[in-house]
């Protein structure tokens, strides 16, 4: 047997879109591609209570668009508007240049159906020491209301505390991670428990993206 | 075939994604025809492709690698005798991000 690729990585411009699209020189790829790291890190230190699955950056000339998924946006744009004035203001002194930033919520109607928030959901379970099967049924059984066609957790780590660490993993459905047009949600994430870390892997099967018709018509 | 002395502008796009370019190529080249200009249409440069190689593994294992590739697509758009229309529209165009445009003008 050999070890899995990421899912996400795997089908970049087949089922997945990129959550940093812009086009850089090579002399400027790196720097460009720390401002991005700074801006996420950043985002997710602030609201970690905000139910973020994923923050999309576009670059223009000169103008950094944030797009923040959220199942909360109230939560982000605070009191009155005022949370994302702050955000704004916050991440144009980290990145310490004077780029224009644009930050936008966008909401998620469906949270269980992205593999981030529902591995955030485990994870704090997990860290309220409820037992890990509890916590992953209960995030299984979260899921499929949502009507996922699939989902599959692994954990990993010292399971209720056990002196001996091990994996142990739940399906429901099914979950083809061979197959490429299966838009299939990956998501890993750590609970940090008194006995150390616990790893959630999340894969959540949301359907097969067949190809359009438009798609074929440029091919030929 | 003459090819006019006059000034002209040369549009280079570039990006990683083809099917992006070509819907950019494709908007340039609508709005300057709607305003009856000369243009020589999407010229495909060669695709540079910057390769990656990597090792798997976090620790030790120096024959098992994967490799990454980047590729950049390039078209150039030649616009010649342009006029201060072509110009205005050109400017206003909306494109999407992942498309780096060049203009220069001759």
């Amino acid at each position: 047997m050999g070890q899995k690729t990421h899912p996400l990585g795997f089908r970049i411009n087949i089922t997945q879109k990129h959550r940093s699209s812009w086009y850089a020189k090579m002399q400027e790829y790196s720097n460009l591609l720390q401002e991005d790291h700074k801006i996420r890190s950043y985002i997710y230190s602030c609201l970690q209570n905000a139910s973020i699955s994923s923050i999309y950056i576009h670059r223009k000339v000169d103008q950094i668009e944030v797009y923040i998924h959220t199942a909360r946006p109230g939560i982000v744009l605070g009191k009155m508007g005022t949370g994302i004035e702050n955000l704004r203001k916050q991440l144009v002194r980290q990145l310490k240049d004077n780029k224009q930033i644009r930050v936008n919520v966008i909401e998620i109607r469906e949270p269980d159906q992205e593999a981030s928030l529902i591995a955030e959901f485990i994870t704090q379970q997990l860290e309220k020491r409820i037992a890990f099967r509890r916590a992953v049924r209960q995030g299984v059984q979260r899921s499929q209301k949502a009507n996922v066609k699939g989902i599959k957790v692994q954990i990993s780590g010292r399971l209720n505390g056990a002196e001996i660490a091990r994996s142990e993993w739940i399906r429901e459905g099914r979950v083809p991670l061979q197959t490429l047009r299966a838009d299939i949600d990956y998501s890993y994430k750590t609970a940090q428990t008194i006995y150390g870390i616990l790893g959630v892997k999340v894969w959540l099967f949301k359907g097969e993206k067949l190809p359009s018709s438009t798609i074929k018509i440029n091919k030929q | 075939m003459t090819i006019s002395n006059k000034n002209k502008i040369r549009i280079k796009l570039k990006g990683y994604d083809h099917h992006l370019l070509t819907k950019s190529c494709n908007t340039i080249i609508n709005t300057a025809n709607r305003t009856k200009v000369k243009t020589i249409g999407p010229i495909p440069l060669p695709t540079k492709r910057k390769i990656y190689c990597v090792l798997r593994s976090p620790h030790v294992d120096k024959d098992s690698r994967e490799h990454f590739e980047i590729r950049s697509h390039s078209r150039i758009i030649d616009i010649y005798e342009p006029i201060s229309q072509t110009i205005d529209a050109l400017m206003k165009l909306n494109i999407p991000p992942g498309v780096d445009i060049e203009v220069k003008l001759y």
